[in-house]
C-alpha cells in the first residue's frame, strides 16, 4: 500500500504540535536568576582579570622581569649575528659564520662555526656550547677548533680522507662529543664504535661548507679518544671506511 | 508579535527578556525535546538557549530570524549535550542499572504520546534525518534557513530530507504489512 505524504506529515504534525510547553513562572525565575548571576559572573570575572592583570605587572617590575622574559631571550630565541657575536668576543674573529646550530635544552644552543683561513688556504671548524638566561651573562663552553686543510686533488677524487675531533666531557654541556669532516659523497652514514663493541649513531650535516658534511655525535660521559672507532657505511649499509677518532 | 517584527526589536536591543521567552519558548522548547527525547532535560536545554541568547544579544545582526538564531543556540547545546552524554554513557556503562519498577510522568506522558506510530518512527530516526524532518515540518523552515541552520549545503539538506521521508514511509508500509 503506497500512503499518501501528505497525511502522514499532517499527522506528524499535529502529533507534534501537541508536545508543547509553556514557561512556568518557576522556569523564568530560575532564567532570570541565572541571567543576573551571569552578568554579574561577568563582572566579577573582569575584576578578577584587570587584578590579575596589576598583580603580574606588579611582579614584573620588583622581580626585575626574571621570569617574564627568560624564555624569550634565552638561546632559543637568539638570532644568528647574536650567536656570532658571543662566540666572536671569544675568539677575537668576527669573521665566523655558522655552518649548524642545534638547540640543546632550554636556554643552550650547540653551535658550529667556520673561520676562513685564506692565507693557509684552511679552514678552521668551531664547536660552542653557548647557554644564556637573562639572571646570566651568556657561558660558553668551548669545544675546540678543528683544523681541516684544502683537500689534495687526490683526496677530492676519492673522497677519502677523516678529520675528526674529540671533545671531552663538560660540566653542565653536552660534551663529551665527536664531530668531523666527510667528504665521501657515498658515505651515508657514520657510527662510532667504543672499545666493548657499544655503537653510536651520528648526525649527518651535508654540504655544510661546498663539498664539506659536518657529522657529530654526543657521547657518553665515560667516553675517550683514542679508543673509538668512525665507521662509515653507504646506503645499504655496507662498511666503506674505517678511521680511528683523533 | 510576528517574528519580522521581534527580529528588529531584538536588533536594536529593545526586547525585554520575559517577551522573548514567550514568544519562542514553545517552538525552541519542542525543537529541544524531539532531538532529545526527554521531557526534562528539554526544559533544561530551552531555558539555557534563552539565558546564553540574551546575554549575547548584542550579537545579533538580523542575518537570520530570531527563531532561527535560537534554534541555532538550541542545537548547539543539544549537540553539546550528546558530546557529553556519550562519553558519561561510556565511562559509566558497567554501573547503570535499569530501574522499570517506577514509571517517572515522562514515561507516562511518552507512553501516550508514542501510540501514533509515526511519532515512534520519527524518533527511531537517526538524529540528522530526525532533525531535518522537524525544522521543515513542525518549524516550517527553508532550506535555505535550514542550510543556515545545520551549517551544510543546501543539496545535503534536500538529500536528508528525501532520505528522512523514505525512511519513514518505509517504516509505515513496514506496519501495514
Amino acid at each position: 500500500m503506497t500512503r499518501d505524504r501528505k497525511d502522514w506529515e499532517l499527522r506528524l504534525k499535529s502529533a507534534m504540535d501537541k508536545v508543547s510547553s509553556d514557561p512556568t513562572p518557576i522556569q523564568m525565575d530560575r532564567m532570570r536568576s541565572r541571567l543576573a548571576a551571569r552578568q554579574g559572573a561577568s563582572k566579577d570575572r573582569i575584576a578578577m582579570v584587570a587584578g590579575a592583570v596589576i598583580v603580574a605587572l606588579f611582579v614584573l617590575v620588583i622581580s626585575g622581569r626574571q621570569w617574564f622574559i627568560q624564555d624569550t631571550t634565552g638561546a632559543r630565541a637568539m638570532s644568528d649575528q647574536q650567536l656570532l657575536d658571543i662566540v666572536g668576543a671569544q675568539t677575537q674573529d668576527p669573521a665566523g659564520e655558522i655552518i649548524y646550530r642545534q638547540q640543546w635544552g632550554e636556554n643552550g644552543v650547540v653551535l658550529f662555526t667556520r673561520f676562513m683561513r685564506s692565507e693557509s688556504k684552511e679552514m678552521d671548524w668551531k664547536v660552542d656550547y653557548i647557554k644564556t638566561s637573562v639572571t646570566d651573562a651568556s657561558s660558553v663552553v668551548s669545544g675546540g677548533i678543528m683544523t681541516i686543510p684544502l683537500p689534495t686533488k687526490g683526496e677530492v677524487e676519492q673522497g677519502v680522507r677523516m678529520i675528526s675531533k674529540f671533545v671531552p666531557y663538560h660540566e653542565e654541556s653536552p660534551f663529551p662529543m665527536a664531530y668531523g669532516d666527510l667528504m665521501n659523497p657515498h658515505v651515508a652514514q657514520i657510527r662510532l664504535i667504543d672499545q666493548n663493541g657499544n655503537s653510536t649513531a651520528t648526525n649527518i650535516v651535508k654540504n655544510v661548507s661546498g663539498g664539506h658534511s659536518l657529522w657529530f655525535a654526543y657521547l657518553h660521559q665515560s667516553s675517550e679518544a683514542g679508543i673509538l672507532t668512525i665507521e662509515c657505511l653507504d646506503r645499504e649499509g655496507q662498511l666503506i671506511e674505517t678511521y680511528s677518532l683523533e | 508579535m510576528h517574528d519580522t517584527d521581534l527580529t528588529y526589536t531584538v536588533q536594536v536591543g529593545r526586547i525585554h527578556f520575559d517577551d522573548l521567552v514567550k514568544t519562542y519558548w514553545n517552538d525552541i522548547w519542542n525543537y529541544a525535546f524531539f532531538l532529545t527525547k526527554k521531557h526534562d532535560l528539554a526544559e533544561d536545554i530551552a531555558q539555557d538557549t534563552f539565558v546564553s541568547a540574551f546575554k549575547s544579544i548584542d550579537r545579533f545582526r538580523g542575518q537570520s530570524s530570531v527563531k532561527t538564531w535560537l534554534l541555532r543556540i538550541c542545537r548547539n547545546r543539544v549537540i553539546n549535550h550528546r558530546k557529553s552524554a556519550f562519553f558519561r554513557k561510556v565511562i559509566m556503562v558497567p554501573f547503570i542499572r535499569r530501574s522499570e519498577t517506577f514509571a517517572s510522568a515522562e514515561a507516562e506522558f511518552l507512553d501516550v504520546f508514542m501510540r501514533d506510530k509515526v511519532i515512534t518512527h520519527l524518533f527511531e530516526l537517526p538524529f540528522k534525518y530526525r532533525e531535518v524532518l522537524l525544522l521543515e515540518i513542525r518549524n516550517e523552515l527553508s532550506i535555505e534557513e535550514m542550510s543556515t541552520l545545520l551549517d551544510v549545503p543546501a543539496g545535503t539538506v534536500k538529500s536528508r530530507l528525501h532520505r528522512a521521508r523514505r525512511l519513514i514511509q518505509q517504516k509505515l508500509e513496514e506496519d501495514d504489512v
